[in-house]
């Protein structure tokens, strides 16, 4: 299963196992030390950043949804908002495949078409080098 | 020496050619087919799904000049499995000219483009099959 975030527009697919929780970003709290979710400090980034996405309109509500990335990946990722969910096996794939990573899609590995938008799935792996990444930075 | 044949196209006022071997098929795309990039190279702006497969819309027309029709045309130029489409303005005729005369043509500056000559009066520029399958420009 697969959760759906609308990203400045665009649709991503993540697995719904990486995800711990979706919540309004109210219940983040900073102070001094960081930001902290409860009692959990964690990295927080908006969607655009963490996908490294070209935002190509100008999307001043951010973002609605807060998406936290399981315990052992302490980041919470703003979306615009849930889109929905849906089953990888019920979409047909439209891979480019080296093309893509060519073409810079590094996160994304593959794109379907659902409810006539473009989906990139981005899987768990990704977002786990995605994370380690951040975390280096 | 050989001939080979060119399909002649235009992009605003520019006059190209697209070697016959790369050119798949000529099409048009509803607003609704094209949708935003999220990754690529500033000028990978659109993807579309063509033969269930997302590919690179790439697009040459400046800014000012891009029309406000609700269909666009385009040019499917292959390069062994990879596709990518290029919008148009104009799809003229199939011209042929002299291996030679390509060899002995000028190396131009211009974007997507490798030379420049002059067809029956007209300056014509040769497409860079390889340029558009790759982040160069």
């Amino acid at each position: 299963m697969q959760i759906i975030i609308n990203v400045s527009d665009f649709l991503f697919a993540l697995p719904v196992k990486v995800v711990e929780k979706v919540a309004a970003p109210e219940i983040v709290t900073t102070n001094t030390e960081g930001t902290f979710l409860g009692q959990i400090r964690i990295n927080l980034m908006t969607a655009e950043e963490f996908f490294k996405i070209r935002i190509n309109k100008n999307n001043p509500k951010k973002s609605l949804i807060l998406l936290t990335v399981r315990q052992e990946l302490p980041i919470a990722i703003l979306a615009d908002s849930v889109y929905g969910f849906v089953r990888e096996g019920d979409l047909n794939c439209f891979n480019r495949g080296e093309l893509l990573k060519m073409y810079g899609f590094e996160y994304v590995s593959k794109i379907c078409l659902y409810k006539n938008r473009l989906l990139f799935f981005v899987n768990e792996s990704s977002i786990e080098k995605r994370v380690t990444e951040l975390l280096w930075e | 020496m050989g001939v080979s044949r060119y399909l002649k196209l235009r992009i605003n006022s520019i006059y190209y050619l697209c070697p016959e071997e790369n050119i798949q098929k000529v099409v048009t795309f509803k607003e609704e087919e094209i949708h935003d990039s999220p990754y690529g190279p500033d000028w990978l702006t659109h993807l579309v799904v063509y033969e269930k497969e997302v590919i690179p819309l790439l697009t040459l027309k400046d800014d000012k000049k891009k029309s406000n029709s609700k269909t666009k045309l385009a040019v499917i130029i292959k390069k062994i499995l990879f596709f990518v489409a290029i919008e148009v303005d104009e799809v003229l005729n199939f011209v042929e000219i002299k291996n030679d005369v390509i060899d002995m043509s000028l190396n131009v500056p211009i974007k997507f483009a490798k030379r420049a000559l002059d067809y029956n009066g007209v300056e014509c520029y040769v497409l860079d099959i390889d340029a558009l399958f790759s982040v160069k420009e």
